[in-house]
């Protein structure tokens, strides 16, 4: 019989990262296709498992579709059933600006997602200790549009009986999220707005990804798993009904494959770098460092998630001057100064980012993966005062290794510019392709290439 | 929740103010007045920069120095050296420059928010007056002087806090006063101090009382614990109060009632001494850190304050004002033009961790009480970011400071 694999997929914004591991070790395979040709993923899962003659025991998909919904507006607007007099909620939010000095503040809530038309108010309450202080009325409910339902109610939490009893008087299939499920938490704003997110996600992940699971079962093969952004997984039922953490699918599972090169040592950045964006993840002791909230773009919302920013900025803007200054192979007309200040800018985000949970880049390693971070890795490590740095083997698809349970065997292919397989040690400076990634390893730095495959890069004492 | 403060120093007074922006009731518990402890008479500093640890790597090099110089910077008194020696050992282990980093880092992420966490307080006082950021100039007798500190300026620098060299030429243009003793400064534009911080204290304490915290004068001597809550306090004067949870902001006195409420905290006093010079004749603008003399230099309101020196003689001992002596000794020497006709003397008790961080996060053994204590050298600059954190905890938010590091339990394992 064929050995089984795990089969992990990284929907990133540029590329599908594919990583077949068959069971009970042995090495592992990898792809990349381009995301314009994979856009039906579970043709692209049934075609890849044909070409390779894989039978896939588990599928994990991280997927940035949700992300980018929210992002640029394309979720489903909500209904909102809220308690009489929160109507104005979504409008009020915390009255705080992220940014004083902007003249036009975001909406705490995007437009898009709550239009006032759609706003509810029923009379009823609960009070702070769970106590009903006057009955819900469900008569003031009116006949709801074709969409999704958000049912946020003072006090949810405290005592959930009038959310429920909204959600046993709607119609049979209405999507629906109730906050003292998707975020049973104090803070009336933080509820709704998570409440509206999970509720805004339900369209797009039926549409979508639930088709995934049936296509892929209908192929005889096992049902999907989806990434989430506390580094677990969820089957497609579990997703559909609660797809908030779908959103940072793939930077968790980035942080997870960081955390997993970091395990020993006692603090670690990592810089997941692909072609649209820039993951930074923080390790302590071996474990990804969590956080409560999440910040998408102008979005601030509260979330269980490992704790990762995302930077707008990637390798598909760089290549051209990285071709021109000679670290890519290919003819480019870029401006090199442009790497120069790309560098300087995640230097400063790093650096930010990491003293922001405590942890100070001297006593650091940083775990360099994606398409794109390995080349600009060393020169930012310098900048922050790194001492060394850690190229994954198969770094362009380090995300995508996350998501397995057990560490794949990647195979380590590095090769010197004129074709000979890098072996041992060597001194900077040096370019050493893998077919995933370049590492660049500048003068005044010395790599070496570990027994598992990673790249070690340590700074000329 | 009506929540009771023991302890009205600057860490107190903060915690209450930031707590009383939350809708809770507050009630101060404590037998002296606002500012009539430690925060009183220190040097006022207020600097986002002030992150580095008390024990710097090498510190071990000097540790014999300590017991056989009884005016130097640093002291222990011979009869307390056997009492207080696990505690410089726990110290020393803290040293390393691998925990200095961790002890920088952490420490700046609570240093730089200072003057956002003490703005809107202050504001409410109507005492921002009472605050300035005019910069503070670390001075040195010559470049090669200063070398010796350099790493820890260098750490300092690589935590973002910008550090500017001055050579002679502009040091003696920005403070002629410092002219012929020192050659080279390190100006840190972004740091303040107070006119005066026992003013600032009580501004921020009369406008919590203004915004109807009670006030009681006495000393809490235990707590009531019930269903792994405190539910009330038994103060010195024989009567017992109910509440429904408790900050504990006891400063250098605070470690017999920690102990009521999870592991043992090896808290300890490093006791330090100020001269202010009433007949101040000097037109600094700055605040000056002297570090080869190791004293802090302020002009406040009530004078050009010289303060500084460690001495390890515990809570109970009565000072010794030849430290305060030695400090003016050393403040004739950097000023010669000085007129000290008029001078006042005091001793101080900081609240010092042998990491020289604070204790801030909720208290092991119940779900209602919160520690706020250790600030040791830099009570004044933590105090407004402690006082926001706490406000957070109590409320069930997220602290906007990672307060890991600051942990109750970090002695637990080493106790
Ligand atoms: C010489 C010197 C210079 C300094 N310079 C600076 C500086 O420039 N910048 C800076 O940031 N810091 C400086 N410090 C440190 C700073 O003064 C202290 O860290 C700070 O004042 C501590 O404040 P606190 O509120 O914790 O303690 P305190 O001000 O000591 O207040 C504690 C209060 O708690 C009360 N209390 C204790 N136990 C009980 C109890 N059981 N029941 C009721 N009440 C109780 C006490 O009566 C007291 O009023 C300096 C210190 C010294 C000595």
């Amino acid at each position: 019989m064929r050995p089984r694999h795990a089969l992990a997929l990284d929907q990133g914004g540029s590329f599908l990262d594919i990583i077949a591991a068959p069971e009970g070790g042995g090495p592992a395979r990898i792809a990349k296709r381009p995301r314009a040709e994979a856009t039906d993923l579970a043709a692209a899962i049934i075609d890849f498992c044909q070409a390779e003659r894989l039978t896939p025991a588990r599928i994990t998909i991280a997927t940035t579709l949700p992300a980018n919904a929210i992002l640029t507006g394309t979720a489903s607007p909500v209904v909102l059933i809220t308690t009489q007099g929160f109507e104005d909620l979504p409008d009020l939010g915390r009255q705080s600006r992220r940014d004083p000095d902007a003249l036009d503040p975001p909406p705490p809530v995007p437009a898009w997602l709550s239009p006032p038309k759609l706003r509810f108010g029923l009379p009823g309450r609960i009070d702070a200790r769970g106590v009903e202080v006057a009955p819900l009325d469900l008569t003031a409910l009116p006949a709801l549009p074709d969409l999704p339902v958000a049912a946020c109610l003072l006090f949810a939490h405290r005592n959930p009986t009038h959310e429920r009893a909204v959600a046993a008087a709607l119609p049979r299939g209405t999507a629906l999220s109730l906050s003292h499920r998707v975020d049973p938490e104090t803070r009336e704003f933080e509820r709704l707005l998570a409440t509206m997110l999970d509720a805004s996600l339900k369209p797009l992940v039926a549409r979508t990804l639930a088709p995934v699971g049936q296509a892929l079962v209908a192929a005889g093969l096992p049902e999907p798993r989806f990434a989430l952004a506390d580094g677990r997984a969820a089957s497609p039922n579990e997703a559909l009904a609660a797809p908030l953490p779908l959103v940072l699918s793939g930077p968790a599972a980035g942080a997870r494959a960081v955390a997993r090169w970091a395990s020993d040592v006692p603090t670690a950045i990592g810089l997941d770098m692909g072609g649209t964006t820039a993951e930074v993840s923080l390790v302590r002791d071996g474990v990804a460092l969590e956080t409560g909230s999440v910040t998408l773009g102008p979005l601030a919302f509260r979330l269980k998630a490992l704790d990762v920013e995302s930077l707008p900025i990637g390798g598909d803007a760089l290549t051209p001057a990285a071709r021109a200054a000679g670290w890519l192979p290919g003819d480019g007309n870029g401006d090199a100064g442009t790497l120069a200040i790309a560098e300087a800018m995640l230097a400063e985000s790093l650096r930010r980012i990491a003293l922001r949970r405590n942890i100070h880049p001297d006593l650091s390693l940083l775990v360099a993966g994606g398409g794109f971070g390995p080349l600009l890795a060393a020169a930012i490590a310098a900048l922050i005062g790194c001492p060394r740095v850690l190229i994954p083997p198969c770094p362009g698809v380090m995300a995508a290794s996350g998501m397995l349970d057990t560490p794949p065997a990647l195979p380590a292919a590095w090769r010197c510019r004129n074709g000979t397989p890098f072996t041992g040690t060597a001194a900077g400076p040096l370019l050493l392709d893998d077919g995933t990634a370049t590492a660049r390893i500048p003068a005044g730095w010395r790599a070496s290439l570990r027994s598992d495959g990673a790249l070690l890069l340590d700074r000329a004492a | 929740m009506r929540i009771a403060v023991i302890g009205n120093g600057i860490v107190g007074s903060c915690c209450a103010a930031w707590l009383q922006r939350d809708g809770h009731e507050v009630t101060f518990i404590d037998p002296l007045g606002p500012a009539e402890a430690t925060s009183f008479g220190n040097a006022g500093s207020l600097s986002p920069s002030a992150c580095l640890p008390v024990g710097m790597p090498g510190m071990w090099k000097k540790v014999p120095r300590w017991l056989l110089d009884p005016l130097g910077p640093l002291t222990v008194r011979w009869w307390y050296a056997p009492i207080v020696a696990p505690w410089i050992a726990r110290f020393l282990q803290a040293s390393t420059p691998a925990e200095v980093t961790r002890i920088a880092t952490a420490m700046r992420g609570l240093l730089a928010p200072i003057f956002d966490c003490y703005e809107p307080i202050l504001q409410r006082a109507n005492a921002t007056g009472l605050m300035r950021r005019s910069g503070c100039l670390y001075v040195y007798s010559g470049e090669q002087a200063a070398r010796q500190w350099a790493w820890g300026m260098k750490l300092r620098r690589s935590l973002g806090v910008e550090m500017r060299d001055v050579g002679e030429d502009e040091l003696v243009a920005l403070e002629p006063d410092l002219k012929g003793r020192f050659r080279f400064g390190i100006l840190a534009p972004e740091n303040g101090s107070t006119l005066d911080p026992a003013a600032l204290t009580r501004a921020i304490f009369d406008q919590c009382v203004a915004d109807g915290a009670q006030v009681v004068r006495a000393r809490v001597t235990g707590l009531t614990v019930k269903g792994g809550s405190v539910t009330g306090l038994t103060l010195d004067d024989g009567t017992s109060r109910e509440t429904e949870g408790v900050v504990l902001a006891g400063g250098a006195w605070s470690a017999k009632l920690a102990a009521q409420l999870g592991p043992a905290i090896p808290l300890e006093t490093q006791r330090g001494y100020h001269v202010t010079v009433e007949s101040n004749n000097l037109a600094l603008r700055h605040t000056v850190m002297a570090v080869e003399h190791n004293m802090m230099v302020n002009p406040m309101r009530m004078g050009l304050r010289l303060a500084g020196s460690v001495e390890f003689a515990g809570l109970k001992a009565p000072p010794d004002m030849r430290r305060a002596a030695a400090l003016l000794e050393r403040g004739r020497e950097m000023f010669p033009h000085l007129d000290t006709s008029r001078t006042s003397e005091w001793m101080g008790h900081r609240p010092c961790l042998p990491d020289s961080m604070p204790v801030i996060g909720p208290a092991p053994r119940v779900d209602n009480a919160w520690f706020a204590f250790g600030h040791g050298h830099v009570g004044m600059c933590g105090a407004a970011t402690t006082g926001r954190e706490v406000a957070n905890l109590v409320a069930g938010r997220d602290p906007e400071v990672d307060l890991a590091p600051f942990s109750p339990t970090r002695f637990r394992r080493a106790a």
